[in-house]
């Protein structure tokens, strides 16, 4: 857990010099008549400070005990599908369209992340695709791309 | 026109047909968000959020509104029934609200939540009703070095109230404020920070860091192990509470109700905050302290009706000065601005119809509230027995439409997808994601007052420090985040004396 907070802290300084570095291409300004990059640079230098003050403590502190043994295993593909599901869905959108890419993205979900029989996936996507596309596309009239199949 | 003409005026709003089933809606998801663990009002104000967009203002602030204190009653029923507190701010009434179930007598436990929750919203509306407008009036007199330091000061306080590191709700505040910053500076047209990332020009939106940090956040955060559900039976009897459970619970429901409306007002300490405090003070008040967590009546009196007055005072300072203070209210705030209303204490003056139509709905709402809960509790019940793999596939779904359809961009579901992970890390890293969307929401307002009062001052900070109103929200605000280390010298002191 403190090598965690170490990791953290490190992450948080070398950001803040990051953002101070960039807004200092924009321009700082005047103080009587401040640029667009005089709050981010401040913003940056305070994230700083704050960073330096808890990467100081992280070092400080003594070794906190091992945490007992995981209980549960920790499923971190499910994570990783979510996400990759996530930016497909994004990615193909206008191409696939709302329906199919809806119906596709819960079977996914359902059959991988907490597999589910091949009946349920499928009535489960369908319906799920279905009842979205009236609720969204009709009823809210919110206009999500149709795709290649037309509807 | 005076305060009941203005109030009448708000219910002939609040009563037409569309604006009563945006209000019925709201309610109604709000407890639907309430009973269900994993999905707090954040979340569920942020998934219906874009769908507001093509709604008129006033019906979306109903809307809205209704979500967050629909959750209350919705918390309230699956803590006594289940002992599963759908929402953080009904974590207390497990403690005597499922020892009563237990006991056979969640009927009377039910009922108290509902009207203890119904006074303190009544009571608690007149008091919006009083305390709103002269505080908006208050603020007319303050320019922006007052804004700047009054943003601070809230800033400051949700910092105090954070929980864990003050240093680690810091760096959220100013990753925050660095967000949004991202997209064309308003005063200079400069692009800050955006790399030729076109959807990045307007900013980071809102919606779509809200969605990510406490929707997707959440269910990732479920699916890293395998999700139990247990859900335990209570047969429910006799909703309606004796003369005795009545003479018991009228002082916590008074007591609950003032201390959730101002507790309500105070930055950072949402509606969960003012549930503990109550707890804890009934019990100190109470003949039979030790009887706290057997099954006490008092015990879900006062917290219910204190997270219920909570959810209305965060609208005082909300709906007066412009000011959110959390996630919900930060969200409210969005969905004013992205119908073209300023926020603010001119709101009132300039759109009386969002203003007083709220505050009605708010009465509306609760009354909806009573009469629908009790008869739909066993719904609430099974809907809590749905599994959690349709349950989580619906929410990705949601949080999905929810990002797209604010600009029909699939770049806005990327950034929903990247504040997902980002959420999810700070919750196994202990950073807490309410500081940083107040921060977010707050930040270009208060880049603006910063950069005003500086034009006006000529360059010089000491114009924060000679007015005295700003002058007094900055020192307040330093005192306050010294405070935590101010203490720990004192009481280090105290220990070394104490080992002496």
């Amino acid at each position: 857990m403190k090598r965690v907070a170490l990791y953290c802290n490190i992450f948080w300084l070398l950001f803040s010099v990051f953002i101070c570095q960039q807004a200092y291409r924009l321009k700082l300004g005047a103080v009587t008549k401040p640029g667009p990059g005089l709050f981010p640079f401040s913003l940056g230098a305070v994230m700083l400070f704050l960073s330096l003050i808890a990467l100081f403590q992280s070092v400080g502190r003594k070794g906190e005990e091992r945490q007992a043994e995981r209980q549960e295993r920790f499923r971190w593909w499910n994570i990783a599908i979510i996400l990759a599901a996530i930016l497909a869905y994004a990615l193909t959108l206008d191409k696939v369209g709302f329906l199919a890419n809806t119906f596709l993205f819960i079977c996914l979900l359902l059959k991988v992340v907490e597999p589910q029989s091949w009946k349920t996936t499928i009535l489960g996507g369908a319906i799920t695709a279905i009842a979205a596309d009236l609720l969204f596309n009709i009823v809210f009239r919110a206009q999500i791309p149709s795709g290649i199949l037309g509807f | 026109m005076d305060v009941f003409g203005q109030l009448y005026f708000g219910f002939s709003v609040a009563l037409q047909p569309m604006n009563l089933l945006y209000c019925f809606a709201g309610v109604l998801v709000g407890t639907l968000i309430g009973v269900l663990p994993g999905v707090g009002p954040a979340a569920a104000l942020s998934l219906l959020l874009p769908i507001t967009l093509y709604v008129p203002p006033v019906s979306a602030i109903i809307l809205l509104a209704g979500i967050t204190y629909g959750a209350m009653y919705g918390g309230s029923t699956t803590s006594i029934l289940v002992n599963i507190p759908g929402e953080a701010a009904s974590v207390v009434t497990c403690l005597d609200g499922y020892q009563m179930a237990r006991q056979g007598r969640a009927g009377p436990a039910l009922g108290i939540a509902a009207f203890g929750s119904f006074i303190a919203g009544t009571i608690t509306i007149f008091m919006l009703i009083f305390l709103a407008p002269t505080l908006a009036s208050w603020a007319l007199k303050f320019g922006p070095p007052e804004y700047f330091a009054l943003m601070v000061l809230g800033l400051s306080i949700m910092v105090y109230l954070a929980r864990g590191s003050v240093i680690n709700a810091l760096i959220m505040v100013c990753f925050g404020l660095f967000l949004g910053t991202i997209g064309l500076d308003t005063m200079t047209g400069v692009p800050r920070f955006v790399y030729k990332i076109t959807a990045l020009m307007d900013g980071v939106g809102l919606i779509q860091v809200v969605i990510g940090l406490f929707g997707v956040s959440e269910v990732l955060l479920n699916v890293e192990t395998a999700f139990k559900q247990e859900i335990f039976e209570t047969k429910v009897k006799g909703l309606l509470p004796n003369r005795e459970d009545w003479k018991r619970s009228i002082g916590p429901i008074g007591r609950g109700s003032i201390l959730g409306f101002f507790l309500g007002i105070i930055p950072g300490m949402s509606v969960v905050i003012p549930t503990f405090v109550s707890y804890v003070i009934e019990k100190k008040l109470s003949k039979n302290p030790e009887g706290f967590g057997t099954g006490m009546i008092e015990g879900v009196a006062g917290p219910e009706s204190a997270n219920n007055a909570a959810s209305t005072g965060t609208l005082v300072p909300m709906l007066s000065l412009g000011i959110p203070t959390g996630a919900s209210t930060a969200l409210l705030l969005g969905a004013l601005m992205m119908h073209g209303l300023r926020p603010g204490p001119l709101l009132i003056q300039e759109s009386p119809d969002v203003f007083w139509g709220l505050v009605a709905s708010l009465y509306v709402g609760n009354a909806m509230l009573l009469v629908l809960n009790l008869p739909l509790i066993g719904l609430w019940v099974k809907i809590l027995k749905i599994p959690y793999h349709f349950l989580f596939s619906l929410i990705l779904l949601l949080c999905i439409i929810g990002s797209y359809i604010t600009n029909n961009t699939a770049a806005d579901v990327i950034i929903m997808a990247v504040f997902g992970l980002i959420g999810y890390l700070m919750k196994k890293l202990n950073y807490e994601a309410a500081p940083l969307v107040l921060a977010l929401v707050l930040g270009p307002i208060m880049e603006a007052a910063l950069r005003r009062s500086l034009v006006i001052s000529e360059g010089g900070f000491g114009l924060f420090f000679t007015r005295p109103i700003s002058a007094s929200f900055l020192i307040t605000a330093l005192l306050i985040l010294l405070s935590p280390l101010l203490l720990k010298k004192k009481r280090l002191r105290e220990e070394l004396r104490a080992g002496d």
